[in-house]
């Protein structure tokens, strides 16, 4: 048993994991009940997973839980909720940029990285940062053109 | 009148549609939402035939207790048959409260119209609308297929760009996605299989994928 202690959007939050390499997306989802983190391919090959692991985008399918121990975790439920959207959720609305909608929390939370450290990001900058996400529905050009929009919208000043 | 099938087989139309309250207008189907975007087409098709702000249309789907049972949704036939079948339904509940809103007013039904589920006589709101006329209006009565539908050119919103009903909630990361479907006491099995030929499981691969359950704690 591995008791790993962790922050998880905010929130200090204590696991007993069976072993220290029980994946960070299966505590998320199965025991925090966080469902918001995808499960896509397990393989650390389609970023479905991507969570915050101290603000930068990292998988988390195949991220042992030992190895966050300490981390701050920050997931799509604590980026913005429908009463309080971060410009990022607000952009994806705006655009519509999503068919399926299964790639958008790892996308989001990839985009969220992006703005953090380069607020004005170019096409290619956004087309660069995503490239860990896929999306096989088809909405890639509304996911760039929202993350741009919502870009706009931090410089703007609506930041969260 | 031939039905479409989905309709031959669920011909009761308070099956597809009811108006629970006013302004609100629920539309029931069996075809569900698998990221295709079908509830949404499915409100625009509603919308258009009954004439109502798409705004009012609130959709229940999937669900054989509640909704007509159109079988799979697969192939890409939801719009096709499902679609069809609802968009006549609409036409002949529309043609039903015509004929009563004109019984009403005493006037022939030719005369009236239909503008965001009010009816009109020479553009003039008569002071009826779907949900004054809902208890008048039995829908627990089979389709006929006799009502004709809205000429193409007359759509408001089918072919113009309608909001995706769901996707709000998957921005927000919602559990709407069926892996999200947690049931009282169930667990998830997987096959675990060899990453190359010649390669063996080893124990290591065997162990829990989460932690223990109601071993979670947490403290703010």
């Amino acid at each position: 048993m591995q008791q790993v202690n962790l922050t998880v959007n905010g929130r200090a939050v204590s696991i007993a994991a069976a072993h220290e390499d029980v994946p960070l997306l299966n505590v998320l989802r199965n025991d925090l009940g966080l469902m918001g983190t995808r499960f896509g391919c397990g393989l650390e090959q389609c970023g479905s997973c991507m969570v915050l692991i101290d603000g930068a985008a990292e998988k988390s399918c195949a991220r042992g839980i030992a190895s966050v121990a300490g981390k701050a975790i920050t997931t799509v439920e604590g980026l913005g909720t429908a009463e309080k959207p971060h410009p990022l959720q607000q952009a994806f609305i705006d655009e519509q940029a999503g068919q399926c909608g299964y790639c958008l929390s790892g996308i989001l939370m990839s985009a969220k990285a992006l703005l953090d450290h380069n607020p004005s990001p170019s096409r290619a900058e956004i087309a660069q940062a995503l490239d860990g996400n896929i999306c096989r529905c088809g909405s890639h050009n509304r996911i760039l053109r929202a993350v741009a929009k919502a870009a706009a919208s931090l410089r703007e000043g609506d930041s969260r | 009148m031939t039905l479409p099938g989905p309709l031959a087989e669920n011909p009761s139309l308070d099956r597809w549609v009811s108006f629970p309250a006013p302004g609100e207008v629920t539309i029931c189907t069996g075809r569900v939402e698998i990221g295709q975007g079908v509830l949404t087409a499915m409100a625009q098709i509603a919308a258009d035939e009954l004439d109502v702000a798409i705004e009012c249309i609130s959709i229940r789907s999937g669900d054989t207790d509640l909704t007509p049972n159109e079988g799979y949704t697969a192939g890409s036939q939801s719009i096709q048959f499902g679609g069809i079948a609802l968009r006549q339904v609409c036409a002949d509940v529309r043609a039903l409260f015509l004929i009563e809103a004109a019984r009403v007013l005493g006037c022939d039904a030719a005369e009236l119209a239909v503008r965001d589920g009010q009816f009109l006589r020479d553009g003039d709101s008569i002071g009826q609308n779907y949900w004054t006329l809902a208890g008048d209006v039995s829908l627990a009565r089979n389709a006929t297929g006799t009502a004709s539908h809205k000429p193409v050119k007359d759509y408001a919103f089918v072919g113009s760009n309608t909001a995706r009903l769901d996707l709000a909630a998957k921005v927000f990361g919602a559990p709407v996605f069926i892996h999200d479907m947690a049931l009282d006491g169930m667990v998830h099995a997987r096959v675990v299989r060899q990453p190359n030929r010649g390669a063996t499981i080893s124990e290591r691969s065997m162990r829990p994928q989460s932690a223990a359950p109601r071993a979670a704690r947490s403290s703010s």
